[in-house]
């Protein structure tokens, strides 16, 4: 069974199990079809296909995150204490 | 009958391409059997996720491994035809992929996901995936590194059990 994803008037996904829209293996193949020869966008964007026209619109990537380190938990002290030979 | 990689069974080839080692891989019965749930399908994103959060959401109930490979026939000792693989357990969110056009192994010490990969090796940040009664919800915290991404166009095959 065939389905598309959509949010916010973008295709998201199309595939077989995956939670969505049930489409016809016609509209499956047209999908891919213009999935594949999506237009290559430049740096720092991404193209989205529209699901009411089926177009694609050029939209900007946000900017990645700062990677935020998780605070060690007392395994960790215990484990890098055993690793220097010190035991508590 | 589906064969699966699993999570310790990576190895880095001597021209940087990480593929699984061939002959240690879980078999997994076709339609479920033996007590072994399977849920298989496919799944093309149409673009690259534009913001962090959920990019698929897969039919699979009560699973507690998935994978997922993109191209027709995965061949595990060359890495032919074999982009992107991920290997999760459940409680061990992050993605382990591969992909043999980079050279790029990818596992994630943090999550518990422990590949035979070398000094080279990267840590993950990119991918999740959350085991739930119904679902499996593949999502992504960042949108930067393509590389560490599914990739858009590309039909992967997943599995689920």
């Amino acid at each position: 069974m065939y389905k598309k994803t959509i949010e916010n008037n973008y295709i998201i996904v199309i595939g077989t199990g995956i939670v969505g829209e049930e489409i016809t293996e016609t509209e499956y193949n047209e999908l891919r079809g213009i999935i594949r020869t999506a237009p290559l966008a430049p740096g720092g964007y991404t193209y989205k296909l529209r699901a009411d026209n089926l177009e694609w619109e050029l939209v900007e990537l946000p900017p990645d995150p700062e990677p935020v380190e998780e605070e060690a938990t007392s395994e960790d002290y215990e484990a890098a204490l055993s690793e220097l030979g010190v035991t508590v | 009958m589906a064969v699966i990689p699993t999570k310790n069974e990576f190895a880095r080839t001597p021209g940087g391409v990480t593929i699984p080692t061939s002959g240690e891989f879980v078999k997994v019965p076709d339609g479920g059997g033996g007590g072994v749930p399977l849920y298989s399908g496919t799944l093309t994103l149409a673009s690259r996720p534009a913001a962090p959060g959920v990019f698929a959401t897969l039919d699979a109930p009560n699973c507690t491994h998935f994978a997922m490979y993109a191209g027709d026939t995965p061949d595990y000792t060359t890495g032919k035809a074999f982009w992107g693989f991920a290997f999760v357990e459940k409680n061990q969110a992050t993605f382990a992929i591969a992909s043999n056009n980079a050279g790029t192994g990818v596992s994630s010490s943090a999550a518990g996901i422990t590949c035979s990969f070398d000094a080279q090796t990267e840590i993950n940040d990119y991918t999740n995936s959350v085991f739930g009664e119904h679902s499996i919800e593949l999502s992504t915290r960042n949108v930067g590194d393509t590389t560490k991404l599914p990739q858009a166009g590309l039909d992967y095959k997943w599995f689920a059990w």
